[in-house]
């Protein structure tokens, strides 16, 4: 007789003004793309203050002086040769026992070779950003109608482009118009990327969004093909997910390593006015019955997708310190 | 007439027969206090008296008034209720009286009604709209919470409508708009200084779209 879960609430007197009008109003930064599958409304900015100066070259350097990377190197090996003033892999060529081991993972930093890399069991994801050009990451946040198999309304994805940051946010006005996102998605956007960046994306954004892809055209984008596509739902893109890096990194620091709680711990950042996520959907479904009373709801939707995506390079940035 | 007794004393039979099991399966509320609820309490001084009209179980707000150093007296139309709230709450005083048969004079600093006046049909909400103003003191304050009917121009006197399942009991709970709160409040002298919207959600009550008022006696 568990189920009864807490109340959630939010406030929504400030929506109050926006009764009546059209979303196109709200957001004049809008266009609509039409493609095979039909149309929906992409809404897009230039973020100014997010800085470009993320330090990914910096990681192959931090991977250089890591010499638990390679065989038969463990902690207290690692100190040992600190001291001894053994302070990179390249000082470690020299010694028989090591030799091969070393010159492996040397080839993989210069090959660039991150699926190699990120195999070793000291290495993690981000540590290999170096692989990539700052314009080859895909930052993702979506946002849908229930946790599982229901459809997705809002797709936000930012990249740099000339070292400014854009967001461009997909949006569906009705459900029908998801495939056209999904179709666009396939073809204008994944092509151009190397990496997924997102927060808990590996358990939840990425399996979505490829259970979407193999309903629609029964065919996912992000599996190479003699692969089986229903066991996995990405193997062609590298991915980082800033949530498993935060709880890592910051291990027993927080309380709880939600993207709100991170924002405002490690960026030191409040959001005003914050719709829960879980209401997301509710909002979304009244929209549908009356679309004039409730605009104001739907702009709070893509404002919180808006914030989602904007934090997410931040939060990136200060990982990569 | 015969509607007007009808529709308080089903929800008087609804009430006794589900009280126990709304006090076991309470949805638990948000930390974060309504900020009209803290507007409320920051503007009245401590040690006076409150009136708390549908106190219910007395949680959460007449144990937060006690909390805060504020005398209370709970009224609630169930019996079985009031015993609840005597147990949950016990500094505060609580009385089985139907708010249409509430009868005091200028006795109150402040008033406070959360989801207890939307039982009422626009007769009886008149008539109990009076009484408030009536016990309240010159210069006190009220805080009424209601739900908004989800649709403009929609009949929200249908039976349909109004005639609500809780916990598997039928009871007449009807949403008031704000213009109609507001008429009928202007006219009997009361100031309107804050207004609150909420959505909110709950697996007891689906979800609700709330209007919060605050009325200061002028």
């Amino acid at each position: 007789m568990d189920y009864f879960y807490n109340l959630e609430s939010f406030d929504i007197t400030h929506l109050e003004q926006y009764r009546g009008k059209k979303l196109e109003e709200l957001f004049p930064n809008h266009r609509n793309i039409k493609n095979e599958m039909g149309e929906f409304m992409e809404l897009f900015w230039e973020a100014d203050d997010i800085p470009s100066n993320l330090r990914i070259q910096d990681t192959k350097d931090s991977i250089l002086r890591n010499l638990k990377t390679v065989y038969y190197i463990g902690e207290h090996t690692e100190k040992h040769f600190f001291k001894r003033g053994v302070k990179t892999l390249h000082d470690l060529r020299i010694m028989k026992k090591y030799r091969h081991s070393t010159n492996q993972i040397l080839t993989y930093l210069k090959n660039k070779d991150y699926r190699n890399l990120v195999r070793n069991r000291y290495l993690y994801d981000i540590d290999v950003s170096f692989c990539f050009d700052l314009e080859d990451f895909l930052f993702l946040d979506i946002e849908t109608l229930g946790l599982y198999d229901g459809p997705m309304i809002l797709v936000g994805v930012g990249f740099f482009r000339d070292s400014k940051f854009k967001i461009h946010l997909f949006f569906a006005r009705n459900i029908e118009e998801e495939i056209a996102i999904c179709e666009h998605l396939k073809h204008e956007v994944l092509p151009d990327f190397k990496c997924f960046v997102t927060y808990n994306g590996k358990s939840f954004d990425i399996p979505f969004i490829g259970n979407r892809f193999l309903y629609f055209f029964e065919e996912n984008p992000m599996i190479s093909q003699e692969e089986s596509p229903y066991e996995m739902s990405n193997t062609k893109f590298h991915h980082i997910d800033l949530y498993h890096q935060c709880r890592r990194i910051y291990r027993g620091k927080f309380e709880s390593y939600s993207l709100t709680n991170m924002e405002e711990k490690l960026l030191k950042w409040n959001r005003k006015n914050e719709l829960p996520s879980n209401l997301v959907g509710v909002c979304y479904k009244k929209y549908l019955k009356n679309p004039e009373k409730y605009v104001g709801l739907i702009k709070e939707i893509i404002e919180h997708n808006y914030y989602d995506v904007y934090s997410m390079p931040l939060i990136l940035k200060k990982l990569l310190k | 007439m015969d509607k007007k007794i009808d529709t308080l004393a089903l929800n008087k039979k609804t009430w006794d027969k589900i009280a126990k099991k709304y006090e076991e399966h309470r949805p638990k509320w948000p930390e974060k206090d309504c900020p009209l609820f803290k507007y409320f309490l920051s503007n009245l001084q401590t040690g006076s008296l409150i009136l708390d009209i549908g106190s219910g179980t007395g949680l959460p707000y007449a144990k937060k008034l006690i909390e805060n150093g504020f005398k209370v007296l709970g009224i609630d139309i169930s019996p079985t209720m009031v015993k609840i709230a005597k147990k949950n709450v016990p500094q505060g005083q609580f009385k089985q009286l139907s708010m249409t048969d509430l009868d005091y004079e200028n006795k109150f600093e402040g008033v406070i009604s959360s989801f207890s006046m939307l039982l009422l049909d626009p007769e009886q909400f008149n008539d109990v709209a009076k009484r408030i103003v009536r016990a309240l003191k010159k210069g006190g304050f009220f805080y009424l919470s209601l739900n908004e009917p989800e649709e403009e121009n929609i009949d929200v006197d249908n039976y349909d409508y109004t005639i609500i399942e809780i916990m598997g009991q039928k009871m007449y709970s009807r949403p008031y708009t704000e213009k109609e709160v507001l008429t009928i409040f202007s006219s009997l002298g009361m100031k309107l200084m804050k207004l609150y919207r909420k959505m909110q959600t709950s697996e007891l009550y689906g979800t609700e779209f709330t209007i919060n008022f605050i009325f200061k006696k002028e």
